[in-house]
């Protein structure tokens, strides 16, 4: 069924035609036969113009009927919300909305295709598909509408500009930084700057922009103002159409995430987060602020623990040996690549694969499960690769006899080292078959160049026990090659990893994977399986080191909970203290003056605990506000530690028994007491507190990696300066690319 | 090479290991029996212009530890010692 490149799924638009036996098509909707291809089909149904096919009256009549259904059944939208009136001409709404829309007037001028938002979906994968390029689902659901200029592939989504909808943090705030509302009305003037460029120029710009920087996070910027015949209208509209596609890393997976919820209030576009916030996909486990999963199902509370203890970059050194198999070992740096959205790292598939193996072997079962550095020797250099396998034991370790064996599992890495991906062959010996299970079937020829070569590499090592089993002219190599069409596929452009976990685990049950996907739970069960399960020698050192974490934890808690008893109870102790003094002062016996002292001492330890409480609530207020701390609590933390000084001064003093002045004493204790009097308006409240120690959450979060950000940030400044400039486009991928060129390990 | 042991005045006596990169090229180290292998790999690792903690390095097919010593290994003169990049993926655009 596959088309073309890719193998991607078939286009939706095929759902309106049906096949006819002399290979002809025929559109379900108005009857029409023609002969075609899925882009002859697109440009039927959206009446695309020159494309040498009519329009499809009916297509555009049955989406407005879905949607006016659709609108029946839940309340009116928000005037200025696009998607309801893609291709929607006769809609009432229209008229009533003044500026936001694209009218299929401006498509057909401008060889726009609008669709309905599923359509437009397909549409956009097939452009993405054909570069090369893989959309995230979740930036399409977003976004919403799309819309295609033809003439270059440039996608656009047809969201308009108030970029709260795509929830864009920083471009928000790039847009109130400069202050450019581009209201249409200022903008009204812009059609006399009507440049001579023609389309074609346009065209090719854009295209060249795409080649330069390989269609990955970067800004492509459009001009417009070539195009002809356009009314000034459209022209507005157009320019009002700003859009994201989001780039690489400003992750829309979050919206969860308390900085992020945190922040849109502060931009003063909380109520269009509510409207546009499509429902959260999961529900969060009660405890899990301070773990970096959100979960819906229950966790014990021990395993919460150990997540923690193990994602908790301050608990440990990042080279601190986790788990450890019989042939692998994983450390901290590379197990948190578990963490959500994080590329999973190849050593995590190895684990597995001695876990996989080990269970196997357990049950005498027959397939054989094969570690990652097999494929990566493959790929080396197949002269020597029977020596490799030998020197690295892979026929001991993870084969038994070939005679016997029914499948074997091989993942395989492709691509740049630190940004690959993942899939696995399964070779099929009984049946002569090889199966590629790609959760991102793309470059298919490559996958079976690759595969073929694993199969070479097999031929190689089981030379001798080819020729003594099998019939003459038997070989991997002529094993049949093919891609089931019906594996699950990631949604996400990081899960791959995972997924080929998830098929070597499932694949011993099923001939083909199916299953659901949710990544955070299966990232968490993966986590929780491989530190607890049985391959993880290091298990019960695992287990005490979590127990001293906290032990240690709990010892500082406590530490800071003397902190904030309450000051009326420390002016208490203070009263009590000076009040004593007054008595000593007037005995001035030495032992009186020893007691004091030492309680003086136990006073000066509440307000430095407190100190370091108030420190951490700043600290998180400044997580929540980015301002700087106040200058005065500086001040205040300083006085308190000069108070400290004077103290320890004091100490010495009287140490050399040169002083035994009460009267000094009487003064310190005064200062010391004015200091806890002293309000604390950045205490840490008790709410606070738990957000607070949910601040792990926040470190967890992925940051932007290198400058390119910022410099886009500042490109698209520039744009907004630049009357000529009238679209600004920010397309990228979704985690892909730039923002994962360097290397990035926590 | 098989001269190599007993390095100078130390009574420990030393190994010559070959580390073998994915590129086929052999780098020779000569360590003490007692050394952990942490010294080795960052040394390989700045010969040949790496991050240290990007690389993997395997010895029979099983991943050593920084903490491991040749003896501990029990690691003859001559043994090699692979030196595998690190991979991770996501299923991302540029493959």
């Amino acid at each position: 069924m596959k088309k073309g490149v890719g193998g991607r799924p078939k286009s939706q638009f095929w759902e309106y035609v049906e096949k006819l036996a002399d290979g002809r098509i025929r559109c379900k909707l108005c009857g029409l036969a023609f002969r075609g291809s899925g882009s002859r089909i697109k440009y039927h149904l959206n009446g695309i113009p020159g494309k040498g096919i009519s329009r499809c009256p009916e297509f555009t009549t049955q989406i407005v009927k879905k949607k006016n259904e659709e609108e029946e059944k839940t309340t009116p939208r928000q005037s200025n919300s696009i998607q309801d009136v893609n291709t929607n001409k006769e809609s009432e709404n229209l008229e009533s909305q003044p500026t936001y829309m694209y009218t299929p007037e401006l498509d057909e001028t401008l060889g726009l295709l609008l669709a309905s938002p599923e359509d437009g979906l397909t549409y956009d994968m097939d452009i993405w598909y054909n570069k090369g390029v893989f959309l995230d689902d979740s930036v399409l659901e977003k976004n919403k509408a799309f819309s295609i200029d033809l003439n270059s592939g440039f996608v656009i989504p047809t969201c308009n500009i108030s970029l709260h909808q795509t929830e864009d943090i920083s471009l928000e705030k790039t847009y109130q930084d400069v202050g450019i509302q581009k209201e249409s009305k200022n903008l009204e003037s812009l059609p006399a700057n009507i440049s001579t460029k023609g389309t074609d120029e346009v065209g090719a710009d854009i295209l060249q922009y795409f080649e330069k920087d390989g269609f990955i996070g970067d800004i492509c910027f459009k001009d417009l103002t070539g195009i002809s015949n356009l009314s000034e209208a459209c022209r507005i509209d157009i320019i009002e159409t700003v859009f994201v596609i989001p780039t690489s890393n400003i992750s829309l997976h979050q919206t969860e995430d308390i900085s992020l919820e945190k922040t849109y209030p502060d931009a003063g576009t909380k109520k269009e987060l509510e409207n546009q916030k499509s429902p959260p996909t999961s529900k969060s486990c009660k405890g899990d602020l301070s773990v970096p999963f959100s979960v819906s199902h229950h966790v014990e509370e021990d395993d919460w623990k150990l997540i923690k203890y193990v994602f908790d970059p301050s608990s440990g050194p990042s080279n601190e040996t986790l788990v450890s198999s019989s042939h692998f070992h994983l450390t901290r740096s590379e197990f948190t690549t578990l963490k959500p959205e994080n590329f999973l790292d190849g050593m995590v598939i190895n684990i597995v694969v001695d876990r996989l193996t080990d269970l196997g072997k357990k049950k005498s079962s027959l397939d054989w499960y094969l570690p990652l550095t097999f494929s990566t020797y493959v790929s080396n250099d197949l002269s020597g690769f029977k020596e490799t396998v030998e020197q690295h034991k892979i026929r001991q370790n993870y084969m038994s006899r070939l005679a016997d064996c029914e499948k074997i599992f091989i993942p395989i890495h492709t691509g740049p080292n630190l940004c690959g991906h993942f899939y696995l062959c399964v070779v099929r010996v009984k049946e002569s078959i090889v199966e590629i299970w790609d959760s991102l079937p793309t470059y298919i020829s490559r996958r079976v160049e690759e595969v073929k070569n694993i199969l070479l590499g097999l031929d190689t090592i089981f030379m001798n026990d080819i020729k003594n089993n099998f019939y003459h002219g038997w070989s991997f190599a002529k094993f049949h090659i093919k891609m089931p069409e019906n594996i699950p596929i990631q949604p996400n452009g990081y899960d791959c990893g995972m997924y080929v976990i998830k098929y070597m685990k499932l694949a011993e049950a099923t001939k083909c994977p199916n299953f659901k996907f949710h990544s955070d739970e299966e990232r968490l069960a993966l986590a929780l399986d491989i530190l607890k399960g049985d391959i993880n020698e290091k298990r019960d050192d695992l287990h005490n080191a979590v127990e001293a974490y906290y032990m240690l934890k709990r010892e500082e808690d406590r530490q800071h909970a003397k902190g904030p008893l309450g000051s009326a109870m420390a002016e208490r102790n203070l009263d009590s203290l000076i009040s004593e003094l007054h008595i000593s002062n007037s005995e001035s016996g030495v032992e009186r003056f020893g007691e004091n002292w030492k309680k003086l001492k136990r006073k000066m330890e509440k307000p430095e605990s407190r100190e370091v409480k108030v420190k951490k609530g700043l600290q998180w207020q400044e997580l929540l506000t980015v301002k700087k701390r106040k200058r005065e609590v500086e001040n205040r933390s300083r006085n308190v530690e000069w108070r400290k000084n004077d103290v320890c001064l004091f100490q010495k003093t009287h140490e050399e028994g040169r002083g035994k002045d009460i009267g000094q004493l009487k003064k310190l204790v005064e200062e010391v007491e004015l200091v806890v009097q002293e309000e604390l308006p950045h205490m840490l409240t008790a709410d606070d507190e738990a957000k607070f120690e949910s601040q792990e959450h926040l470190l967890l979060t992925t940051k932007l990696v290198g400058d390119k950000f910022q410099k886009n940030n500042l490109k698209i400044l520039e744009f907004l300066r630049n009357d000529k400039v009238v679209i600004i486009g920010v397309y990228g991928l979704w985690r892909g690319g730039e923002s994962y060129s360097g290397y990035s390990y926590p | 090479m098989a001269m190599a042991t007993n390095g100078g005045g130390d009574e420990v006596p030393s190994v010559v290991l070959k580390v073998k990169g994915q590129d086929g090229n052999e780098v020779f180290f000569r360590v003490k029996r007692n050394t952990q292998l942490f010294k080795l790999m960052t040394a390989y690792c700045e010969k040949k212009q790496l991050v240290y903690k990007t690389m993997q390095f395997l010895y029979d097919g099983d991943r050593i530890t920084g903490k491991q010593t040749p003896d501990r290994l029990s690691m003859e003169d001559g043994d090699e010692i692979t030196a595998v990049m690190h991979v991770n993926g996501g299923g991302c655009c540029n493959i």
